[in-house]
């Protein structure tokens, strides 16, 4: 996945919600859903994309009463530092966990250079 | 770096209090759309035409995210400029300097540095000024 899309799905308004709502503890994608009011279809997609950019990892698989079995996500991001200076767009995540792009800052596409202002 | 400059003006006084909420806010800067604008009108004057054209977006979502940025105060009109076939014609220019997005702890929080030198904050707490050091 590029940079700009990382920062994009990061800033979603579902997917952050699902980041902060796995933040501490992990969550079924049903109680995210009703929780923080994601429709369920939605809910699942996000998760996934969520899941495979590493900002999420299935942390524990349990048997409802019913005999179903269910995930538990929780969230990989610690934090997210988005900043814009003269120009330049940078972006600089953490994880827990190994990951390359941990903590390093992404310069994004930058403005072209300037003309003068008239 | 723009932080020495702010804090030496002692941003205190002009730091205005904002009804966006800091998801909102960023998304005014992580949209696609919106992160194009901003860069095509930084530090020049451009139309929404021009931008549409050079950037690839298509003119009716520039015009509405223009309006977006502009109600924001992010960018302004700084000129009417009257085209060859006669129409008038915005020309725009970013007053947006410094911005920072900042999720931590499970919150998110955004500053927004405009080039008149008053800072929006949203969600609060901006007080340690020093985690862009780290």
């Amino acid at each position: 996945m590029r940079e700009k899309d990382i920062s994009k799905l990061l800033t979603d308004e579902y997917s952050e919600r699902i980041l902060v709502a796995t933040q501490v503890h992990p969550k079924s994608v049903q109680e995210i859903s009703d929780k923080f009011d994601i429709p369920i279809a939605a809910c699942y997609r996000k998760i996934h994309e969520l899941e495979g950019a590493g900002f999420l990892r299935c942390a524990e698989i349990v048997t409802t009463p019913k005999g179903k079995t269910m995930k538990l996500y929780s969230s990989l991001l610690k934090s997210a530092h988005l900043v814009y200076e003269d120009g330049v767009f940078r972006v600089k995540f953490e994880f827990d966990g190994q990951k390359d792009i941990s903590g390093k800052w992404i310069e994004l596409n930058a403005a072209p250079a300037p003309a003068p202002i008239a | 770096m723009g932080f020495e400059r702010v804090e030496n003006n002692g941003f205190d006084g002009s730091v205005a209090e904002n009804d966006m909420s800091p998801l909102q806010a960023s998304q005014l800067l992580t949209d696609e759309y919106s992160a194009k604008i901003l860069l095509a009108t930084y530090k020049r004057r451009i139309s929404a035409q021009e931008i549409s054209q050079r950037y690839g977006i298509p003119i009716a979502a520039c015009y509405r995210k223009i309006r977006t940025l502009e109600e924001a105060g992010l960018i302004q009109c700084v000129d009417r400029i009257l085209t060859q076939k006669g129409k008038r014609k915005n020309l725009y220019t970013s007053n947006l300097r410094n911005a920072y997005i900042f999720f931590e702890g499970g919150r998110l929080r955004a500053r927004f540095q405009l080039a008149t030198g008053v800072v929006k904050d949203f969600g609060g707490d901006w007080n340690g000024m020093d985690l862009l050091r780290q």
